[in-house]
């Protein structure tokens, strides 16, 4: 926000924002600053008119983008104004007021990773609700360390199926309540959580293993800001040694807090475990390619390699089109002789090559090397197979 | 004229010559037959307990069904192993099944990896295909039969998170085989769902049978087998062995072309094949990969990629699989491998799979504390489902 010193107002540079904040976050369109300053670019010495009149230009910003031609833009839009509108369901967020800006503290720099929440998650406001205390809240490390506390639980929950489950290979059943909670725990040997809780994303599922205590003979699993639980029972889980579940639709990218508590058969009634939580990353950005041979060519040793990306890229990739003589497959670069190289900044790139005759037959494969967040996923590796009469 | 293996004694025989068995239901005038001890039955599968008589058809009768029993009268429709006289489920003499025969080199995991296959067969992989995979035979059940052996050993894998010792070598060259019968429904005409079944037949021979050419010749599975599963030990990859610690089992170095392929190659020649190369389908299973993937770079594709559920076989994950562990094995100084089964089998598929999941506590011999989580187990076994026409290919998405 920039204010203007003579007439107090201020003016919202919709164009500066879009392509300073909205931009870079095309690719993750659910990632949004955590600032909410940056979120709401507030800037300077404020007064209520000027903050009134400026998040009105914002949010009517917003909400004019959010209705343009559907892009990847639009999304981020979308995604902004809902986050406002959890925002104004918050009562311990007061927007409209200097007061509550002028006290507020953006989150920690590690936090940035993390997946947007308002200022008081929907974790902390679950504990908050149940125990009638806060706590702390858990930091990015969580997905590195695995596992953190949330809250105690202790109570029983009604288990009734309220319809089918997910085509999850494990069997799950919805359950409709969550775990009343009372604060207190009787049998101290009941309370071990769950430990080395550990999630794998694998396109639009996630993968849950964890250690269980030894008393314990089921869980209960909860994410989409504890929106969806699911009961797993330990036996079903021994078949497989992890609990595997599909995202919902609304879920495809953006990383999911999982919250998972056990419990088991205290003496006098089912004890519940502390529930422990952990981040599941999100969906890795996916470029596939495809490899075609140009049979109209003479001689033809031309080949086409076409990539396309599941989303534009936030940065740019590059790719190294590698050919190996070898019998295998090749499995790295340095296997390879570099025949091309590609730099993908859209979502779509086509590159011709033309392989030396004296190449003979064997592999020809992608390699990305600059590209972290990215994957490069290889096609059918039959298709990656040069055959030539010379060998 | 087809041919069926009697999943017990692996004798090969025509559905005619199958002898019936009776069932004691007796006739007027006669007393009915009681069980006995059959001495034939036990010299060739080992089994002592007393069963029902068996007969052999009559040439006139061309062995249709029922026949009437020469010592009781009764009219018996039940059929066994001419050879064995071990009866046969009826869905092995309704449509002959293949025999999945399993080798593998000492401490290849070869006990584990049945274990875990049969459980996952059961309770997993049976789901999609809405398939019944039951133990069939008089064998698989009582005390000290391979019903009991199976749940011992599932109880101390699963429950009690505890390691088997090494399998002891069959003096006789004779093992009891672990018998499943698949049964699922097939769509035929767009509407109409018929069911089929299938006998699995699994052998789990110690690994010190195939030790020496000689023993292996012994091993009639080998050359009766429709579909081979041949189990190589991570650890033996030389690649692998210079950079992970060793267990004790697998401390000495042994060649896995000179101890485990060429003396099944070997066998399976003697069985009278006559063209160049063996056309026994064999899937070469790296087992234990949870040993190699700490190696491999993030990413890669035996860390991350699963095959798709669905009731068929991924033939996509396979054939990338595939090709993904040929280049391991050349990666990790094994091309010798690749080299021989490229030379003598007409149709064979690289796998690589973890029964375990992650590594075991060898010294204690104890499962890792995250538990049994399976690894592409049930993959060699669907492909090789796949190329007998059992099932098909699961549908992509």
């Amino acid at each position: 926000m920039e204010t203007d010193k003579e007439d107090g107002s201020a003016s919202f540079d919709a164009a500066r924002y879009h392509r300073a904040i909205v931009r870079p976050l095309r690719a993750t369109p659910r990632r949004l600053p955590l600032d909410l300053r940056v979120r709401y670019d507030i800037h300077g010495p404020l007064c209520d008119e000027v903050l009134a009149r400026h998040l009105d230009e914002v949010i009517g910003c917003w909400s004019e983008r959010s209705r343009e031609q559907p892009d990847y833009s639009r999304a981020v839009y979308v995604a902004l104004l809902k986050a406002h509108q959890d925002l104004l369901t918050n009562p311990a967020v007061r927007l409209h007021s200097v007061a509550w800006w002028s006290a507020y503290q953006p989150p920690e720099p590690d936090a940035e990773a993390e997946l947007a929440n308002p200022p008081l998650s929907d974790v902390d406001l679950y504990t908050v609700k149940h125990l009638g205390r806060p706590i702390d809240r858990p930091s990015s490390d969580v997905a590195a360390k695995g596992d953190t506390a949330v809250g105690p639980l202790d109570a029983a929950v009604d288990t009734s199926t309220t319809g089918a489950a997910g085509d999850a290979p494990a069997a799950d059943t919805p359950i409709t309540d969550t775990p009343a909670v009372d604060g207190q725990l009787t049998d101290d040997a009941s309370t071990d959580r769950v430990r080395d809780l550990r999630a794998l994303r694998i396109g639009d599922d996630v993968e849950l293993s964890w250690i269980w205590p030894g008393w314990a003979t089921e869980a209960i699993v909860s994410w989409d800001s504890d929106r969806i639980h699911r009961a797993v029972d330990r036996e079903k889980y021994r078949q497989t040694g992890c609990w595997r579940t599909a995202l919902s639709s609304e879920l495809p990218d953006g990383e999911v807090f999982f919250s998972l508590a056990v419990r088991g058969a205290a003496p006098k009634r089912q004890a519940w475990s502390e529930a422990v939580s952990v981040m599941a990353p999100g969906r890795r950005q996916e470029v596939t390619y495809r490899v075609r041979r140009l049979w109209y060519r003479f001689p033809s040793r031309a080949y086409t390699v076409a990539f396309r990306a599941d989303r534009p890229p936030p940065v740019q990739c590059d790719i190294v089109i590698g050919f190996s003589g070898a019998d295998a497959f090749p499995e790295t670069t340095e296997a390879c002789k570099e025949i091309g190289r590609a730099y993908l900044a859209s979502d779509m790139s086509t590159l011709l090559v033309t392989l030396p005759r004296k190449l003979g037959s064997g592999w020809l494969r992608c390699f990305l090397v600059m590209g972290e967040s990215i994957t490069l996923k290889d096609p059918d590796v039959s298709t990656l197979r040069i055959r030539s009469w010379l060998r | 004229m087809a041919t069926l293996t009697c999943p017990y004694c692996y004798h090969k025989q025509a559905p005619a010559e199958l002898y019936f068995v009776c069932d004691g239901q007796g006739s007027p005038g006669w007393e009915s037959c009681i069980p006995r001890k059959d001495n034939q039955r036990e010299q060739h599968t080992g089994y002592s307990g007393l069963a029902m008589p068996t007969f052999a058809p009559k040439r006139s009768k061309n062995g249709a069904n029922p026949a009437p029993c020469p010592g009781c009268g009764a009219s018996s429709a039940r059929r066994a192993c001419a050879l064995c006289h071990t009866p046969l489920p009826v869905t092995l003499v309704d449509s002959p099944s293949p025999l999945i025969g399993m080798v593998g080199g000492t401490a290849a995991g070869k006990t584990v990896y049945l274990t875990v296959l049969n459980k996952q067969l059961r309770e997993v992989i049976s789901e999609p295909f809405r398939a019944d995979v039951h133990l069939v035979g008089e064998q698989q059940a009582g005390s000290n039969s391979i019903h009991e052996w199976l749940q011992r050993y599932e109880r101390a894998l699963f429950t009690n998170g505890q390691l088997f010792g090494t399998t002891p070598p069959s003096p006789s060259g004779r093992r009891v085989p672990l018998v499943l019968q698949w049964r699922h429904p097939r769509r035929r005409f767009g509407w109409r769902t018929e069911f089929r079944g299938t006998i699995l037949s699994f052998c789990d021979a110690a690994g010190e049978d195939i030790l020496t050419q000689e023993r292996a010749d012994r091993q009639r599975y080998l050359k009766a087998a429709d579909g081979l599963i041949v189990l190589l030990d991570a650890y033996q990859l030389p690649g692998v062995r210079s950079r992970v610690p060793l267990p004790e089992d697998n401390k000495e170095e042994k060649s896995l072309v000179d101890s485990v392929l060429a003396i099944v190659t070997e066998a399976l020649r003697g069985a009278g094949t006559k063209t160049p190369k063996i056309t026994v389908p064999v899937a070469v299973v790296v087992a234990k990969v949870d040993v190699i993937e700490p190696l491999l770079p993030e990413g890669h594709f035996l860390r991350q990629a699963r095959p798709r559920v669905g009731d068929g076989y991924d033939e996509h994950f396979g054939a990338n699989m595939h090709e993904h562990v040929r280049g391991l094995l050349y990666d990790r100084g094994a091309s010798r491998i690749d080299r021989h089964v490229e030379a003598n089998y007409a149709t064979f598929r690289y796998f690589a799979v973890s029964s375990l999941g992650a590594l075991p506590d060898y010294n204690e011999k104890e499962v890792n504390e995250r538990g049994v989580q399976p690894k592409n187990v049930a993959e060699p076994l669907l492909w090789l489902m796949h190329l007998k026409g059992i099932i098909g290919q699961v549908k992509r998405g």
